[in-house]
């Protein structure tokens, strides 16, 4: 469901629930992103893009290529136009919002939601600190601002979960591109998403949100199970015998997703009995990584 | 007999079911815990699935086994028996009741006692002879079997006399010569009048060889009364109780001929004494209203004294010489003297013929005294009236005047001077002379002498040798002002100033008042109607043995007058009212002279058995089964929540106590339900009932008065919306025209704010029609009606009375006489309205707007009305009369009709005279 399609009451439940928790999740982002930023630097450098950085005076043995005539004619100096390196360009950020997400047991520190919302804010705050473009999937332009979390945070709300299946719009090639769901949704959707992205030559990242129950499966003694997404149920006698089975099916899922991703992408789980910061230092550590086939 | 025993024991077939209860509490896996899991798909179910039946702890299985045990137990309806056997012996029974009026307290454990004896009787086959006492020789019927016996014990009620046994004995002879008893059991009263001990040891002599047992209550006699003594001031009731030993104490209640209570004193009894007495110093006017003296709560008739009219309200006659006076009558002495008379009596003023035509129509209106006001000297004619009338006991006042003054009457009580004198006069030397006292003889002793009443004029007395004994009160120079002598069984008082002011200021005074009543009081033949000696008085209103009205039953004769003072209450002669309403006469249960004692078993042989009574009856268990497995139940619901973590979950225990919360404060969050319902109720003029918490009860009353409305409907203009059921501590009731509530003792108290509601309603012009639904007049006791008092005793309740013929009720709708029910034993009592104390005369008609605010009925009137859907009635009528039931619908259209129309229809007494005006 979208915020382009008609309102259900549901959805509007759903936004306004959203668009509740976003305040929090923003500082929360933030106090996420500030224990971060630190060690992360931007990459404001020369090098090969498309945008001016700076005039530098010419050095014997470059290239003739790179003088900029007009500015050296000024003066008797021969000056080079360096543009600025360009090998962050934009990332967009994905966020599965679907029912399914919005589940918190026990066991958990917060709800898949919110774990996936602060990611993703966290992110869009260190990355628009360091002067990256940060964009949302669906949304038609990437942002540039230093309060890029709260742009974001803003179309988030506006905008409503976005299917899975929307086609990223304004994404050019070799953007990175954070995927952050459960994904437990339709297999067919999600291979679809892959190979738009993978056509696009996209850096994908995946960020997988579980939570410890999903991961442990932690019941016993007869559990009457429902799916938050299609109300479907499930009985089961004794829910202690079923655990191994379950365990041994969702680790072959979770190699099916990995073995989705086409070189250059990642994967990431994030648990949410574990704190943010811990996946969130990973995912810089993989953004800031060496790009093993773009530029 | 004894022990555990069932009503239904095939019930208990049931128990059968327990293992197979048991196999499916095992195999019924509990309830699964609901979980939210979002990778479902994820799941895989395994090849097999065990369930978890082993999960059902034992101790849990156990205790729904001791519910559904506990449940087919109940349902079985168990009763426990404390009682052991009580007949041992072999061959005829006899069984001898006493059924007199010292029986009557605890009339039902007697009964109960003689039915567990007959039952075993019943078991063993054994013939039984059934003897109850105070029946007298017919009481002793054939021999009959137990059930036949038990028939007939049944239908036994105490009478209002002590047993009559001294005839039995020969009947009972003869009988044990055709048939001797195989045993003797008797149940023996714990008052006697000396009999008991021959009868009884008779009877042993009868049954020599056969087991005898003597089953004797523990409870002490009922208190008696023997006596009301009236003297100046008091009246004194003597008590009496059979046996003297621990100190007893109690209250004593008069009541007045509808059965109000007029006063109510606590008496007591010191140790060792069989004799107490209670006084009650009461004004003269509620004294002349007491029409009966019981002991509260004592349940016997030997408790009750009845008061005959002697004791009615005394009526004075005022006889004035016509003149001047009446054409200014606020100054005429029959003015000053109608106020003085009227706090305590009834004037009666007997036109304003001539003297002779006067006089006569006062002493035939049989009043206490006769004032006769300055009235010169009486005719012969009059003066033998008057002589006559003394002499039964009348009293003549007479007031001086200038009239008198002036005769030479010698009706008077001493001789007086010829004129009069004047004192203060313009020409005298003297001053008008004080009131100087009351003589000591007198009935005046004790009056405050007052210092401000002066006499300015007086008649005076020739001196004479007695002239100082009949002097009542004299001025303060010594000359008497009021004389009186003895004629007869009467007086004849002389005040020797006029009635009005003209000759002194005593007739303004308050002392005059008191000197009135004074004198009035000594006429002892007043108010009552004179009977003839020789006449046969029809009984009127007599005494059952709880000492409540009765029905005349057979062979009740009258008595005549001249014996009721001598004549002994008896079977065909019970205690009660003889007479007719104009004039009757009281025959009490007990007279000073009487044996009142407790019977005297001990010379009876050592064979004799004795025992008690079964005094506590069988306990129904199945109330207790039922609680017990419901309160069980409710155990293995919380055991379930525990075991399936239920209390672990913080929101559970939150969602319990808001339910918890929602419970409490339900009724503040009604408040928009309320409104609907006002609304709904105000909808159509439409009927309600409360809600006793009764399913049955409520049923019927919601069915009842469905139909009623459905019948009034159909019969008049009026079309009833469905009733409704109102609660009284909450529900909104002034939006009801007429609330049925019919009354059980089983249900809880009304609290004191819900009967203030219900009076406030009341007071608001809406109408309560209370159902006792047990057949019993409202001034009867029942455990509804004593309830009903309770529930009445909160709250300002008029002065009640049953429908009097004339009353709107009664020509509402349908021409009425009774209003009937399912039963058709009680009274309906209605608000009394302003009543004129002579039965003799008509009633006025009721006020126009006086629709009674509670009507009161024993006759389950929704019991009556109510029917199915089908038009098929709930339930059976009692006496099941002809067309009983269509006069039910109709008491039930004309007390709707009375509640909603007030009493215009009150008009319809008027119609004969508007038919007559009409030509008709």
């Amino acid at each position: 469901m979208t915020g382009h399609e008609a309102l259900t009451p549901e959805g509007v439940a759903t936004a306004r629930g959203l668009a509740a928790a976003l305040p929090d999740l923003l500082v929360e982002a933030r106090r996420v992103a500030g224990s971060v930023a630190a060690g992360w630097h931007g990459r404001r450098r020369a090098g090969p893009g498309e945008d001016f950085w700076q005039f530098r005076p010419f050095l014997s043995g470059e290239s003739m290529r790179g003088i900029d005539w007009r500015r050296s004619a000024r003066d008797e100096t021969l000056f080079v136009r360096e543009r600025e390196r360009e090998n962050a360009h934009t990332v967009w950020l994905w966020i599965d919002l679907t029912p399914s997400m919005d589940f918190r047991s026990d066991l958990a520190l917060a709800s898949k939601r919110d774990l996936a919302l602060t990611l993703a804010l966290a992110l869009a705050e260190l990355l628009s600190r360091a002067g990256e473009r940060v964009g949302l999937v669906g949304d038609a332009e990437p942002t540039a601002r230093r309060d890029g979390a709260e742009v974001i945070a803003m179309k988030l709300a506006r905008l409503g979960p976005v299917g899975a299946s929307r086609t990223p719009v304004a994404m050019r090639r070799r953007d990175d591109v954070m995927l952050i769901s459960d994904f437990l949704g339709p297999q067919a959707e999600r291979k679809t998403l892959f190979a738009d992205l993978a056509t696009l030559e996209s850096r994908v990242h995946l960020v997988e949100i579980a939570d410890p129950a999903e991961e442990s499966f932690p019941f016993a003694g007869r559990v009457d199970f429902v799916d938050p997404e299609n109300g479907a149920r499930l009985t089961a006698g004794r829910a202690e015998a079923w655990r191994n089975d379950y365990l041994a099916s969702r680790s072959e899922h979770r190699a099916r997703l990995i073995s989705a991703c086409r070189p250059g992408w990642s994967h990431t789980l994030a648990r949410a009995d574990r704190p943010a910061t811990e996946t969130l230092i990973t995912l810089c550590g993989q953004l800031s990584a060496p790009e093993g086939g773009g530029a | 007999m004894s022990g555990l025993s069932f009503i239904a024991p095939l019930a208990l077939l049931g128990l059968l079911a327990l293992p197979a209860i048991w196999w499916l509490l095992k195999a019924t896996p509990p309830r699964p815990v609901t979980r939210v899991f979002p990778p479902l798909a994820l799941i895989v179910r395994p090849k097999r699935d065990d369930e978890t039946p082993v999960r059902t702890p034992w101790w849990l299985i156990a205790l729904r086994l001791l519910i559904a045990g506990l449940i087919v137990a109940a349902a079985a309806g168990p009763f426990l028996h404390p009682a052991e056997r009580i007949i041992s012996g072999e061959g005829p029974l006899w069984l001898i009741i006493d059924n007199g009026a010292s029986a009557a307290p605890d009339w039902p454990e007697r009964r109960a006692t003689a039915a567990a004896i007959l039952a075993e009787a019943g078991d063993a086959g054994r013939p039984v002879l059934l003897v109850a006492t105070a029946e007298g020789p017919d009481g002793i019927g054939a021999q009959t079997t137990a059930a036949e016996a038990l028939r007939r014990v049944n239908a036994l009620a105490p009478r209002a006399v002590l047993p009559e046994r001294a005839s039995l004995l020969p009947v009972l002879t003869h009988l044990a010569a055709e048939m001797p008893p195989g045993e003797v059991v008797a149940l023996p009263e714990p008052g006697d009048d000396g009999t008991a001990h021959d009868f009884l040891s008779g009877v042993v002599r009868l049954s020599d060889a056969a087991p005898q047992t003597l089953a004797v209550s523990s409870r002490p006699a009922p208190i008696a009364i023997d006596g009301v003594e009236q003297d100046g001031a008091a009246i004194t009731i003597h008590l009496r109780r059979p046996a003297a030993g621990e100190p007893a104490e109690g209250s004593l209640r008069l009541l007045d001929r509808k059965g109000r209570l007029l006063d109510e004193r606590a008496f007591a009894f010191t140790a060792g004494d069989v004799r107490a007495d209670a006084r009650f110093e009461l004004p003269l006017e509620i004294r002349n209203d007491i029409a009966r003296a019981e002991v509260a709560g004592g349940n016997s008739a030997l408790g009750v004294h009845l008061l005959d009219d002697r004791w009615r309200r005394r009526s004075v006659a005022i006889v004035t010489a016509t003149g001047s006076e009446a054409a200014r009558p606020l100054i005429a002495p029959e003015y000053f003297l109608e106020k003085a008379l009227a706090p305590f009596a009834e004037v009666i003023v007997p036109g304003q013929g001539a003297l002779s035509e006067a006089f006569k129509a006062a002493v035939d209106a049989r009043p206490a005294a006769i004032l006769v006001a300055d009235v010169g000297r009486l005719g012969d004619g009059e003066a033998a009236l008057a002589r006559a009338f003394m002499e039964k006991g009348g009293v003549l006042v007479r007031f001086a005047g200038p009239r008198l003054a002036a005769s030479d009457e010698t009706q008077v009580p001493v001789m007086l001077r010829r004129g009069d004198r004047s004192l203060g006069g313009s020409l005298s030397w003297s001053r008008p002379q004080a009131l100087g006292g009351f003589s000591e003889s007198g009935p005046y002793a004790g009056l405050t002498v007052p210092g401000d009443v002066t006499v300015s004029r007086q008649v005076l007395a020739e001196p004479g040798v007695d002239l100082a004994d009949r002097t009542w009160a004299s001025l303060s120079d010594g000359t008497p002002l009021v004389t009186a002598a003895r004629v007869g069984a009467g007086w004849l008082v002389l005040f020797h100033v006029t009635a009005d002011t003209r000759w002194s200021n005593l007739p303004i005074s308050g002392v005059f008042v008191d000197m009135l009543r004074r004198t009035v009081a000594l006429g002892t033949a007043s108010g009552a109607r004179e009977i003839s000696g020789n006449a046969m008085l029809p009984p009127l209103a007599l005494l059952d043995g709880q000492g409540r009205p009765a029905a005349s039953s057979a062979g009740v004769t009258g008595v005549r007058e001249a014996d009721l003072a001598t004549i002994r209450p008896s079977r065909s002669t019970p205690p009660g009212l003889y007479g007719s309403d104009d004039g009757f006469r009281a025959l009490n249960p007990l007279r000073p002279e009487m044996t009142y004692a407790p019977p005297d078993l001990s010379g009876l042989p050592d064979g004799v058995r004795r025992t008690g009574l079964v005094t506590e009856t069988a306990v129904d268990l199945s109330s207790f089964g039922f609680g017990l497995a419901f309160l069980l139940l409710l155990a293995d619901g919380l055991a379930v929540t525990a075991l399936i973590g239920g209390f672990k979950q913080r929101r559970t225990a939150t969602a319990l106590i808001i339910v918890a919360f929602a419970f409490l404060v339900m009724p503040h969050d009604a408040r928009a339900a309320d409104d609907a319902r006002v609304l709904e109720a105000l909808s159509a003029t439409r009927l309600a009932y409360v809600e006793t918490g009764i399913a049955d009860i409520d049923k019927t009353s919601s069915a009842g008065l469905s139909t009623l409305s459905r019948f009034i409907a159909s019969h008049s203009s009026l079309e009833p919306g469905e009733p409704m059921a109102v609660d009284p501590e909450h529900d909104e009731l002034s939006v009801f025209p007429l609330i049925y509530w019919p009354v059980d003792a089983a249900t809880p108290m009304p609290s004191a704010a819900a009967m203030a509601r219900v009076e406030a309603f009341m007071k608001d012009g809406g109408t309560v029609l209370f159902d006792s639904r047990d057949d019993a007049d409202f001034a009867a006791t029942s455990p509804n009606t004593a309830r009903l008092r309770d529930m009445l005793a909160m709250i300002d309740v008029p002065p009640l009375e049953p429908v009097p013929t004339d009353h709107v009720l009664t020509k509402a709708f349908y021409l009425l006489g009774t209003f009937v029910g399912r039963s058709e034993g009680s009274p309906l009592w209605v608000e009394a309205g302003e009543t004129n104390e002579d039965a003799g005369e008509e009633r006025p008609v009721r006020a126009a707007d006086g629709v009674s605010p509670l009507l009161i009925t024993g006759n389950d009137l929704a019991g009556a009305w109510a029917a199915d859907d089908d038009g098929a009635f709930l339930h059976p009528l009692v006496p099941g009369a002809p067309r009983q039931r269509e006069f039910a619908f109709r008491a039930g259209v004309n007390i709707v009709m009375y509640v909603l129309t007030g009493s215009y229809k009150a008009d319809q007494v008027h119609v004969p005279a508007l038919l007559e005006r009409l030509g008709e």
